[in-house]
């Protein structure tokens, strides 16, 4: 019985840890220990599984007549100390997670905007930083949310909003941008670089920086989506 | 005991969501851990609290 558990907890810790390392057919450095996102999945699910197990002896050890001093003790770490530190991996390894592409095309909507972005035929500018690796991870997420942490904040909450929406079914169609798309964005990684200075005119970056001009006027279409495959569907939950 | 049990169950509930979230990332997993696990592990400290603040005047130290 130990044995199947040590080897359970073994294969569910050791798995995420031992991620493949070639996503894009490259071989990883040698002495590759994993990212801190899996690291983070690995020590999470030890924690979860010693914080179950916890949990099992309080739930024998709670009698009619009162707890023993020992199981105050395990009471306190299960219920007060290791859940938190649960959550809070959990809710850690999440947050990075859901900045994937993978997880922006888990609804239904944006299956279209996806495919477009991973087409290399596509000339659209997400599929050219895409295809181009301009853009080394999380292309939809670091293009849509702005810089520093208050972007992050803003970004996550706004997250939460397309859940609830596609849960729903509610979100409008077709859909659109909430608001319109910052130049800062772009100029943020483009705009220090030698090709963009020397292909701009003096007298168009302050209007780029404003805004008055948007980057997309020229270098766009963002997308080509497939807006008919934007109908909220009936099985909005997947 | 019952509150004691409850606050357990409550924890517990808590810690399969979030293992579930480790174990396979959805959207709908993470605003559920985000949202509902800090809510339940609250509701278990309030039970347990309850517990021992319960004890401690019994045992007339409060």
């Amino acid at each position: 019985m130990r044995l199947r558990l040590t080897c359970l907890l073994l294969f569910l810790t050791a798995g995420p840890l031992a991620a493949s390392p070639a996503d894009f057919g490259v071989p990883q450095p040698r002495g590759w220990i994993g990212t801190t996102s899996q690291w983070v999945q690995g020590v999470g699910l030890l924690f979860a599984l010693f914080n179950l197990v916890l949990l099992v002896l309080v739930w024998r050890m709670i009698r009619g007549d009162g707890v023993t001093v020992v199981s105050k003790a395990l009471l306190f770490g299960a219920i007060l100390v290791i859940p938190v530190v649960v959550v809070f991996l959990a809710t850690a390894h999440g947050m990075q997670e859901s900045m994937s592409v993978e997880a922006c095309g888990s609804c239904h909507v944006m299956e279209s905007h996806i495919a477009d972005l991973r087409n290399p035929k596509s000339d659209s500018l997400a599929a050219t930083h895409y295809k181009n690796r301009y853009i080394q991870g999380d292309q939809c997420y670091t293009c849509h949310s702005d810089y520093g942490m208050f972007g992050t904040v803003s970004a996550k909450l706004a997250g939460l909003g397309h859940v609830y929406y596609n849960i729903t079914g509610t979100y409008p169609t077709p859909i659109k941008i909430r608001k319109p798309y910052s130049n800062l964005r772009c100029l943020s990684c483009h705009g220090g670089a030698q090709n963009f200075l020397a292909k701009h005119e003096k007298d168009e970056i302050p209007n780029l920086m404003s805004g008055k001009d948007s980057c997309l006027d020229c270098h766009g279409p963002a997308h080509h989506a497939d807006e008919s495959a934007a109908e909220p569907p009936k099985q909005a939950l997947r | 005991m019952f509150r004691l049990r409850l606050a357990v169950l409550l924890t517990a509930l808590a810690v399969v969501h979030a293992f579930a979230l480790l174990v396979k990332e959805t959207a709908y997993l993470f605003a559920g851990v985000m949202i509902v696990g800090p809510a339940l592990l609250f509701a278990a400290v309030v039970l347990l609290g309850s517990v021992i603040f319960t004890e401690l005047r019994a045992k007339q130290v409060l």
